[in-house]
């Protein structure tokens, strides 16, 4: 027996007890070790929704948010009322001018917080912010962003507060196809006064301002006797942005810098903030406001970069910056047949501007106006053709016109030389006739191939008044 | 001596066991709570009709409230309004299911059903400026879009919507039990284009295609027979494809898709003529294929279920 008890008493057999031994202790209850987190994933998960979810509902007045949804576009700006029930309503500073008259600016939809790659507040029934989310209004220009509504998102990924609770971070969830970002939005808490804030005045005076021309002109004036700087503007309401391009003048030329695009937001009081503006090769200013002023039709600074000296404008010129000579590819039959318009065309419609409606009448949503100017037979005598459908019924006037052109100012102008058909014009027609054939002449303009269509795009501004404007698809030969 | 060896080795094992299984006795327990929680119940009035109209009816789950992982998210979509699904929903059951559960005389749609419907309140419009109308995918889920646009009183547009329904259904069945492409591709063989959306749907028709999207391939041409052939009567289908009583075409000018109507150009040529015969008995072979395989498959004549849901349809449009 002894013999076997210092068997299994042998070197060996003690190593393998004492490695028996190690890993028996190793399971025994250390309270030193404690779990790192208190409770299971998916109650942290129900913690961090109610988090979100409380703060959301403890704003007696709501949030507002002024969300930019891509880099091609402004600002668009909503009043969110969370309730308990699941349901939120939502007011908007949206225009007739973005979504028609019927589009309303209250709606009542659901919302749902629930965990994505981090809490995720989401508009989960159709409201109003899913506007900006429509394939089917799409009016960024260029290639590619046909069926992208205005880039806009309804799911926000929720990413912390401010010390004193007063504004959320969200960034949208949605990913922006061409450059990877995801848009940060601010939710700042509503105050009594807050419905006040969702003002569409600036469209209106941006309307107001623009009646009187096309051409539209930003001065800087950095004060203490600083040189001024010239730039020309054009807005896009539906994008709710402006684009500028700083003139440059040289003794024997002048051009245009490349455009930058300023994104608008809509202030109560007739005023617009611009969220930042390019004034000179390395000036960048931000959060530029200005006000409306209603005689003049200008837009005036009211502070730049805390600088009182510095002032700001935009209004009205008469005629373009830079004359061009783009009408001498018109009348050259070899690089163009016609040129083609057509009334409201959801790609260039909006380049034609509001007070052409002062000149022929408006039949409603069913009209169309559809106008070739044929530049096809090398010889002087052209033509062009209206073509109503619609309420008028369906009817065609050959019109002939013969062109001229002033050189020396840069104009091409139309002389009318009676119908082809001999049938008598539709009243409703002259007046666009008239202002065909107004003595003055047009401006030409061509803007290049700036649409989904591979068409350049001209445009022919009244010089007698320069509010009138056409945008024209370009046939090639 | 042996023996003793080995009852010593059992007796340390033993110990050795109970004290490996003794040390860990103490181990805390695990979190009460389940990580899969099922949703509570809703008491929504809309989800309550859901869950007894498709869910417990026809075991058809239907998604209203936007889900990411569902739609495509490269496209700029956005949930339906509340208000619309319903009455989308009762459309959806009384001109799809109910037909052709009556006609196949028992649940046929419950047998041969997608589990999920997805309703999209907008339009799907493509970058190249298609427009989709709907999806299915796997056989398994049919996603429909414009869910918001639909006017309920206007036929047309009740017809249009349920045109998708019926062709996505047709490829639910197609998916489960393979029509005959090769005897179908034989119809129209140089017909099929990539570059559909180029084709308007009359030009189609003349070329022995029911519309432009048929000409993108066999299964989608057989899913546009089904959906054309189930949203009209038999007299709108039959002038549908009777395309030798055709005289007109649509007038372009330029080359610019101009339409004018009323102006209409009447072109007699002999070759138009032969066109027009070959491409409307294209069509009546399609036709009679569609038959034979509602027929032979799933023992459902086409042309009864065609007179059920167009009387379903005038009573739906009426009330």
């Amino acid at each position: 027996m002894k013999k076997i008890i210092q068997h299994y008493l042998s070197q060996k057999y003690l190593a393998f007890m004492f490695g028996l031994v190690l890993i028996v202790t190793s399971c025994s209850d250390d309270e030193t070790t404690q779990p790192l987190f208190d409770k299971s994933a998916e109650e942290r998960v129900q913690a961090e929704i109610s988090v979100l979810r409380n703060t959301l509902l403890e704003s007696e007045f709501g949030w507002v948010a002024s969300y930019r949804p891509a880099e091609e576009t402004g600002y668009f700006r909503f009043l969110f009322k969370f309730e308990e029930d699941g349901t939120v309503e939502t007011q908007t500073n949206f225009d007739s001018n973005l979504f028609g008259d019927d589009a309303g600016r209250r709606s009542v939809s659901e919302y749902e917080i629930v965990q994505g790659s981090t809490t995720k507040l989401s508009f989960t029934t159709e409201g109003l912010i899913h506007r900006l989310s429509d394939s089917n209004f799409s009016p960024i220009p260029g290639r590619g962003n046909g069926g992208s509504g205005l880039k806009g998102d309804f799911e926000f990924l929720y990413f912390g507060k401010s010390d004193n609770g007063d504004t959320l971070a969200f960034r949208a969830n949605r990913t922006q196809p061409d450059n990877n970002t995801q848009y940060i939005v601010r939710f700042v808490r509503a105050g009594s006064e807050s419905e006040n804030s969702l003002s569409t005045d600036p469209i209106n005076d941006i309307g107001e301002s623009t009646q009187k021309s096309v051409y539209q002109a930003l001065v800087y004036d950095p004060g203490s006797g600083g040189e001024q700087l010239t730039a020309s503007v054009d807005y896009n309401t539906r994008l709710r942005t402006l684009t500028m391009r700083r003139l440059i003048e040289e003794s024997d030329t002048s051009y245009f810098e490349d455009e930058y695009v300023a994104g608008m937001d809509y202030l109560s009081g007739n005023r617009i903030r611009l969220d930042s503006l390019r004034l000179g090769e390395n000036e960048l200013f931000r959060d530029v406001i200005l006000q409306y002023d209603q005689p003049t039709g200008f837009f005036n600074s009211v502070e730049i970069n805390g600088e009182s000296d510095s002032r700001i404008s935009i209004g009205s010129r008469d005629k373009p910056f830079i004359l061009t000579k783009d009408y001498l590819d018109l009348i050259d039959p070899a690089q163009t047949f016609n040129l083609l318009f057509i009334y409201r065309d959801p790609d260039i419609g909006d380049l034609t501007t509001p007070a052409f409606n002062t000149v022929h009448a408006d039949y409603g949503r069913d009209f169309r106006l559809y106008t070739f100017f044929r530049f096809d037979s090398g010889v002087t005598l052209k033509e062009f053709l209206f073509i109503f459908q619609g309420a008028t019924g369906n009817s065609s006037l050959l019109q002939q016109l013969e062109y001229n052109v002033d050189a020396d100012r840069n104009r091409l102008i139309f002389i009318n030389k009676g119908l082809v058909n001999g049938a008598p014009i539709d009243p409703s027609g002259q007046p666009f006739l008239n202002l065909l054939t107004d003595p003055e002449g047009f401006y030409v303009e061509n803007l290049g191939s700036v649409t989904r269509f591979t068409n350049q795009i001209y445009t022919l501004t009244s010089v007698s008044n320069p509010a009138i404007r056409m945008g024209f698809y370009h046939i090639l030969p | 001596m042996n023996n003793t060896k080995k009852y010593i080795r059992i007796l340390f094992s033993g110990i050795m066991i109970i004290i490996l299984l003794a040390g860990c006795d103490e181990e805390p327990g695990l979190t009460p709570g389940s990580n899969l929680n099922p949703p509570p119940a809703s008491d929504d009035a809309l989800d309550l009709w859901i869950q007894e109209n498709y869910v417990d009816s026809f075991n058809i789950e239907v998604v209203y409230s936007w889900q990411e992982s569902l739609v495509d998210q490269s496209r700029y979509l956005y949930p339906p309004h509340k208000d619309s699904v319903q009455s989308v929903l009762e459309f959806v059951k009384a001109l799809w299911i109910e037909p052709y559960n009556r006609v196949a005389g028992k649940p046929f749609v419950q047998e041969l059903k997608p589990s999920q419907l997805v309703l999209v309140g907008g339009r799907n419009l493509n970058p190249a400026g298609t427009i989709t109308l709907g999806l299915a995918e796997a056989g398994k889920r049919i996603t429909l879009f414009e869910v918001n646009l639909i006017d309920k009183s206007d036929s047309i547009q009740v017809n249009r919507f349920m045109q998708t329904v019926h062709h996505e259904y047709a490829h639910i069945l197609e998916q489960s039990r393979p029509f005959n492409e090769e005897v179908w591709g034989e119809i129209t063989p140089e017909g099929y284009t990539a570059q559909w959306f180029n084709e308007s749907d009359r030009g189609s028709q003349e070329e022995g295609f029911i519309s432009a999207y048929a000409r993108s391939n066999e299964n989608e041409d057989f899913a546009e027979m089904v959906a054309y052939m189930l949203t009209t009567n038999r007299e709108q289908w039959n002038e549908l494809i009777d395309i030798t009583a055709r005289d007109t075409e649509v007038v372009t000018m330029n080359g610019i898709p101009v339409i004018i109507e009323g102006r209409p150009q009447i072109r007699e040529v002999p070759e138009e003529r032969n066109r027009f015969t070959r491409a409307e008995e294209d069509l009546k072979a399609k036709e009679q294929l569609v038959f034979s395989y509602y027929r032979d498959e799933y023992g459902l004549d086409i042309y009864v279920l065609q007179d059920s849901i167009y009387n379903a349809t005038q009573r739906a449009i009426r009330r």
